[in-house]
């Protein structure tokens, strides 16, 4: 059953909705693996935002040649991709992500698209699941910054260390969250 | 889970992980919620051709933004049209988008004095109030040094200013054309189509992201011109990542030129828009680009202009406007160095908030 299948049946078949309708119930559906794979490819808040507008403009404007029969999140994944590579050569800024890293991040966000398609919540909950089996001291930096709105520097003024030593605990903390992931199904 | 059960995987895999955990970390922040909410109203605004950039592009912007909007897209607008860089181009279009729904705003301001200038900084507030029936409300009060202090506004009657010693002057316009003068100096705020396509076509746009706490930072550096303009050199625009909205502002002044040398050229014909002030009464501008009056028999342009138009308030009329008068008529007064603009929670303004007589508004 294809993503747009599985809308039109949410509707009355003697009112079906516009295509303005359909493309934003789909929109909302994949936002977050979308987001994930964006941020995930470009690394900064701001520039993903870029990214994931012009994919939205993007897909609208394709929206009557995409192939009904075939899954939505792909082919959004794909206009995001290209057009993340687009907006780095209009700025001329260095766009260092390799194609073995996108083909993987491809892969997770299909993952995610999959588990948040039968449990909105699922992936929260994975990941809520396994940042609490964190150690502690990996527990805690990894609270602060995110949750509790701390930058780098201030995680690290407030434990005493460096923020490189900061940085450098948080990829270990990922690099564990990532572990735990992927006994959960969510990373490949 | 214990480090020593990691398996080795290859570099692009791992890196892919530690990216996309860090995504989902990024996602589970108290703010993402909202932030999906707005992403897709704003990519739903543009699929029903409501382009914040379209819009944007449009130099009839300011109607969207309610009138005069604000300070923040007065400033947003003096480098909006440069479209060499299609990242800045995008960021304002967001802050324009996030700014439009605005219509309270506060700022607080300092101004730092040219140099060579005597006295303190200058500190205080500018409320800004849109409104649906009526012109904006405007309010700048100084309020540090206390021996300093005044105020300027507009209220639902009209322009007016009081002086420290609490004269209130009244003038019939409401709209400040180019700035607002306090003290002697300049404070640029206003919104006239004018004062932003000329400062729009002049700036060099570049932006820096944060990337411990995601700000981005517009940074619009004035082109090199012989057009005598006074405009900031150097404009600085911190936008906030959570909700695009500018948290602040810097505007600066190189500090070259001396008052002489400001007199002379003060003197000299300018081509470009006019900046000069709308209709109406009000307290005379510095910094008028007007082409000045021809030489007269005695004075110059700066005796041609000490003389007021009829209804306009004229020397002697009170000390807040004797202290206008004079400053204009020994030509421009030398820019300030920087002025800073700090966002704050504005509160529910009324226009009462806007009268000489009110305290500003907590």
């Amino acid at each position: 059953m294809s993503d747009l299948e599985f809308e039109s049946n949410q509707s009355d078949p003697r009112d079906p909705p516009s295509a303005e309708e359909v493309f934003e119930v789909l929109m909302r559906q994949n936002a977050g693996h979308l987001m994930a794979f964006t941020r995930a490819m470009v690394r900064n808040n701001a520039l993903a935002e870029d990214v994931f507008q012009e994919t939205f403009m993007v897909a609208w404007r394709r929206f009557e040649d995409f192939d009904r029969d075939r899954p939505f999140g792909p082919w959004l994944r794909g206009i995001a991709h290209r057009t993340a590579l687009g907006l780095m050569r209009k700025t001329r800024k260095e766009f260092a992500v390799d194609t073995a890293i996108v083909d993987v991040l491809e892969s997770h966000a299909a993952r995610y698209e999959r588990i948040s398609m039968s449990e909105e919540s699922g992936v929260v909950e994975m990941l809520n699941d396994c940042v609490s089996r964190l150690p502690d001291r990996y527990r805690e930096v990894i609270e602060v910054l995110y949750r509790g709105k701390r930058s780098i520097s201030q995680v690290a003024e407030a434990t005493d260390s460096g923020p490189e030593a900061v940085k450098k605990r948080l990829q270990r903390a990922r690099g564990m969250i990532a572990d735990c992931l992927r006994t959960k199904g969510l990373l490949a | 889970m214990t480090e020593a059960s990691k398996p080795r995987r290859g570099d692009a895999a791992e890196q892919a992980d530690d990216r996309f955990v860090e995504a989902l970390l990024e996602a589970s922040k108290a703010e993402e919620a909202v932030a999906a909410e707005a992403r897709i109203r704003r990519g739903m605004a543009t699929v029903r051709d409501v382009d914040p950039v379209a819009v944007a592009s449009n130099r009839r912007w300011w109607a969207m933004a309610g009138g005069l909007g604000s300070i923040a897209a007065v400033m947003m607008l003096a480098v909006f049209f440069q479209t060499s860089e299609v990242r800045a181009d995008r960021i304002i279009a967001r802050v324009l988008a996030a700014e439009s729904a605005v219509t309270a705003l506060r700022f607080d301001v300092r101004l730092e004095g040219p140099e060579g200038r005597a006295g303190p900084d200058l500190e205080g507030s500018i409320d800004l109030l849109a409104r649906t029936n009526g012109h904006p409300l405007l309010r700048f009060e100084v309020d540090r040094p206390a021996d300093r202090s005044h105020a300027w506004g507009v209220d639902a009657r009209g322009g007016w200013g009081r002086s420290h010693s609490g004269i209130v002057s009244r003038f019939a316009r409401t709209a400040w054309s180019t700035r607002i003068m306090g003290d002697g100096l300049d404070l640029l705020i206003d919104a006239i189509p004018g004062l932003l396509d000329r400062v729009a076509e002049g700036y060099e746009l570049t932006t820096e992201v944060d990337p411990v706490d995601d700000v981005t930072t517009l940074i619009a550096v004035k082109r090199e011109t012989d057009d005598g303009s006074k405009s900031p050199n150097r404009i600085r625009i911190e936008v906030d990542p959570n909700t695009d909205e500018v948290r602040r502002l810097v505007l600066e002044w190189d500090q070259e030129f001396d008052p002489a040398e400001r007199r002379r050229s003060s003197s000299k014909p300018e081509g470009g828009p006019h900046l000069g002030r709308p209709g109406g009464n009000g307290p005379p501008m510095q910094f008028d680009r007007r082409p000045p009056p021809p030489p007269g028999p005695a004075g110059g342009p700066g005796e041609r202009r000490r003389r007021p138009p009829p209804g306009r308030p004229g020397p002697g009329r009170n000390p807040l406007v004797d202290e206008v008068m004079r400053t204009e008529s020994q030509g421009p007064a030398s820019p300030p160095a920087r002025i800073t603009f700090e966002r704050v929670p504005a509160s529910a303004f009324t226009s009462g908030d806007f009268l000489p007589t009110a305290t500003a508004a907590g």
